[in-house]
C-alpha cells in the first residue's frame, strides 16, 4: 500500500527522467497529475487534526454530582453552625460553673 | 458545693458536644485540596495558553497552505495555458482554435473550483480542533468546579478546629439529634446561667 507521498515522490522521480523527452500528452499528464498530488498531499497534512473529533471528555457525571455536593455543602453548613453553637454553649455553661477553659 | 450540683449538667453538656462535634479534617487533607485547585486553576490557564498558541499556529497553517495551493493551481493552469498556446498554433480553422480556447477555459474553471474543497477539508479540520479545544477547556472547567465543590466541603470541616479538637475523642454525629441536643444545652445553659445568678 502506497502512501500519496511516496506516490508522489515515484511520479517525481519519473518526470525528472522525462525531463529530456520530447514534451506529449502524457507527459504534460503526469506534470499535471504530480501538481494534483502536491495538493492532496498540503490537504492532507491536516487529517490528524479531523482524529480530534472522537469521543471527548466525560463529565456529565461529575455535572450530576456537584449538585448533591452543593446540597451536602448547605447541610454541613448548617452542622457547623449548630456544632459552632454547641461548643460556645458548652463553653459558656462550664465557665459559669467554674471551670477554666482555654481560648 | 456548686461545682458538685452541677456535675451530671456539666457532664450531660460535655458528651453532647463530643457527639455533637464532626471529625477534624487532617490538615493535610486540607493542604492537598486547596493545593489541587489551586494548581487546577494555574494548569487551566496553562490549557487555555496552550489552545490560543496551537490555534494561532494552525491559522497560520492554513494561509500557507492555501498560499500554497493558489500557487500550484496557478502553475497548474500556466501549464493549460502554454498547451492551449501550443496548440492554437497548429489549429488550422478557425472552429479548432475554438475549441482549444474552450477547453483551455474549462480546464481552468475545473482546476481552480477543486481547490474549493481541498481547502474546505483544511479549515473543516482547524475548525474541529478549536472546537475540541473548547470542549476539553469546557470539561476542565467541571472538573474544576468539582475540586472547588470538595475543597469547598473540606474547609466547612475547619470551623473551631480547636475547640472541636479539644472536646471531641469520638467521632459520632446524629444529625437528626442535633436541634434537640442544641435546645437541651441552651436550656442547661440557662439554668446554669440562672443558678449561677442565684449563687451570687
Amino acid at each position: 500500500m502506497m502512501t500519496i507521498d511516496e506516490l508522489l515522490t515515484q511520479l517525481s522521480d519519473l518526470s525528472l527522467k522525462l525531463e529530456s523527452a520530447p514534451d506529449d500528452a502524457t507527459k504534460f499528464d503526469l506534470e499535471m497529475l504530480i501538481l494534483q498530488l502536491r495538493k492532496q498531499v498540503l490537504a492532507q497534512a491536516f487529517d490528524p487534526l479531523t482524529t480530534l473529533a472522537g469521543p471527548g471528555v466525560e463529565v456529565e457525571q461529575l455535572k450530576l454530582l456537584i449538585p448533591q455536593v452543593d446540597l451536602a455543602i448547605i447541610t454541613e453548613q448548617k452542622r457547623v453552625m449548630l456544632v459552632e453553637r454547641i461548643i460556645l454553649l458548652a463553653k459558656s455553661a462550664l465557665r459559669a460553673a467554674g471551670v477554666s477553659l482555654a481560648g | 458545693m456548686y461545682r458538685t450540683c452541677h456535675c451530671t449538667p456539666l457532664l450531660l453538656l460535655l458528651t453532647a458536644t463530643v457527639f455533637s462535634s464532626g471529625c477534624v479534617t487532617p490538615v493535610a487533607v486540607r493542604g492537598l485540596s486547596a493545593q489541587l485547585v489551586h494548581t487546577q486553576l494555574a494548569y487551566s490557564a496553562s490549557l487555555r495558553g496552550y489552545f490560543a498558541a496551537v490555534e494561532t499556529f494552525a491559522d497560520a497553517q492554513v494561509k500557507i497552505a492555501d498560499y500554497r495551493i493558489d500557487e500550484i493551481t496557478s502553475q497548474m493552469n500556466r501549464e493549460f495555458g502554454r498547451r492551449a498556446t501550443a496548440g492554437l498554433g497548429r489549429a488550422a480553422t478557425p472552429d479548432e482554435r475554438q475549441r482549444i480556447i474552450d477547453q483551455l477555459v474549462k480546464d481552468v474553471a475545473a482546476n481552480t473550483s477543486a481547490d474549493l474543497p481541498l481547502k474546505g477539508k483544511i479549515a473543516d479540520a482547524v475548525a474541529t480542533l478549536k472546537q475540541r479545544d473548547q470542549e476539553l477547556a469546557a470539561a476542565y472547567l467541571v472538573i474544576f468546579t468539582a475540586s472547588q465543590k470538595l475543597d469547598e466541603y473540606i474547609r466547612l470541616k475547619k470551623a473551631d478546629e480547636v475547640a472541636i479538637a479539644e472536646l471531641t475523642r469520638a467521632v459520632g454525629l446524629n444529625s437528626e439529634k442535633i436541634l434537640s441536643i442544641v435546645d437541651a444545652i441552651a436550656k442547661l445553659s440557662t439554668d446554669l446561667s440562672q443558678n449561677m445568678t442565684k449563687a451570687q
